[in-house]
C-alpha cells in the first residue's frame, strides 16, 4: 500500500511538473485558470460553444426561442443525428442532420423559403452541430437564421411540446 | 483460471492499456487549448479547474502509459490509469444521461471527432478491466522493475 501511495506520488508529481512546466514555455500556452462560465446545463443562460466567434448567427434563450415558436411560420430545424430525432424532438422541426447535410438537404429544400425565419438547435449545452448548420445556411443565403442553444435537452426539461418518430425517417435519394 | 495468472497474459494487458493511454495523450498535449474546450463541455469540473485540469491529465496518461509499457511502477501507473478510467465512464455516463452530445476527446481534440456513446462505455470498460488485471497480477514478463509487486 505505501509502495502504490509512493509510485502515486511519483508519477503525479512528474506529470504536473511537465504539464505546467511545457505550457510555461511552449508556443500556445494556456493560464492556469481560464476565463470559464461556470453553468449548469439546466440554467437558462445562453454559453456559447467553444468554436463561436462574433459574427455568427445569433444564439436564442430559451425564452427567445419559445417565443419564436409561437410563430408557425418559424422553421425550427433539428441538426443531430438521424436516430436522436427519431427517438424524439421539438414538434413540428425538420431533420436536417449536419453530419449528412448533403443527404438530407432535397427532403427539406423546398419547404423553407429564404427570407424565412429559421432557428436550429442540437441536443443541448455542449454541442456545436447547430453552429455548423447555421453558418452553412446563412452561407447559402438565408439571413435569418438563429440558434437556439439551449437545444433538446432544454427544450424537453421545460415540457415544451416534443414529437417522435416511430418509423425510421429515409432520405430521399 | 490458470490462463488468468499467466505472467503473458499481464504483460499484453500492461502493453495494451500503456499504448491506448500514450496515445490518447499526444494530441491533448499539443493541443492544450482544445482539450480545454472540450473538458468545459463536459460540465462537470468548476470551471477554475479546467485550465489546470487539462494541463496535467494528458501528461498523467503519457507517464503512466509509458511507465506500463516499459513495465516499471506498475503498481501505481496502473492504479492511476484504472481509476482514470473509471473516472471517464462516469464522466461519459453522466453526458449520456443528459443526453448531451458531445465530443468525447478520447484521442483526439478536434470537435468533429468521436461523439459519446454505447460503444465508447464498452471499450472503456474494456480499458478498466485490464488496468485492474495489471494492477492485480503484477507487470508479468519483459517488465522492467523485476521485483514482483
Amino acid at each position: 500500500m505505501k509502495k502504490a501511495i509512493s509510485q502515486i506520488l511519483l508519477l503525479g508529481s512528474i506529470s504536473v511538473v511537465l504539464g505546467l512546466g511545457r505550457n510555461a514555455v511552449a508556443p500556445g500556452g494556456i493560464p492556469w485558470v481560464g476565463s470559464w462560465p461556470t453553468v449548469s446545463v439546466d440554467a437558462d443562460s445562453v454559453v456559447p460553444p467553444p468554436s463561436a466567434q462574433k459574427d455568427d448567427p445569433p444564439l436564442l434563450t430559451f425564452a427567445e426561442a419559445q417565443a419564436k415558436y409561437q410563430d408557425p411560420s418559424v422553421i425550427f430545424l433539428d441538426a443531430r443525428e438521424p436516430e436522436d430525432y427519431n427517438a424524439g424532438h421539438i414538434a413540428r422541426a425538420l431533420l436536417l442532420p449536419f453530419e449528412e447535410f448533403d443527404t438530407y438537404w432535397p427532403t427539406v429544400e423546398e419547404k423553407i423559403p429564404k427570407d424565412r425565419e429559421i432557428v436550429t438547435y442540437c441536443s443541448g449545452a455542449g454541442c456545436e452541430s447547430s453552429l455548423f448548420l447555421a453558418r452553412h445556411l446563412r452561407q447559402l443565403g438565408y439571413t435569418k437564421v438563429a440558434i437556439f442553444y439551449g437545444g433538446w435537452l432544454k427544450w424537453q426539461n421545460e415540457k415544451m411540446p416534443i414529437d417522435s418518430v416511430q418509423a425510421t425517417a429515409q432520405p430521399v435519394k | 483460471m490458470s490462463l488468468l495468472r499467466n505472467p503473458w497474459l499481464s504483460l499484453i494487458a500492461r502493453l495494451v492499456v500503456g499504448g491506448v493511454y500514450v496515445y490518447a495523450a499526444v494530441d491533448k498535449i499539443i493541443h492544450p487549448d482544445e482539450f480545454a474546450k472540450i473538458v468545459h463541455n463536459y460540465h462537470i469540473l468548476p470551471g477554475s479547474l479546467i485550465n489546470v485540469f487539462a494541463l496535467i491529465l494528458p501528461w498523467l496518461e503519457l507517464i503512466c502509459g509509458i511507465a506500463l509499457i516499459v513495465g516499471t511502477r506498475n503498481l501505481g501507473a496502473s492504479t492511476i490509469l484504472a481509476g482514470l478510467t473509471a473516472v471517464f465512464i462516469v464522466a461519459v455516463g453522466i453526458n449520456m444521461a443528459r443526453g448531451v452530445n458531445i465530443a468525447c476527446g478520447c484521442f483526439s481534440t478536434s470537435s468533429q471527432a468521436r461523439r459519446l456513446g454505447t460503444m465508447l462505455l464498452i471499450e472503456d470498460a474494456a480499458l478498466l478491466l485490464l488496468a485492474l488485471h495489471v494492477l492485480m497480477r503484477g507487470p508479468g514478463r519483459c517488465a522492467l522493475d523485476r521485483s514482483k509487486e
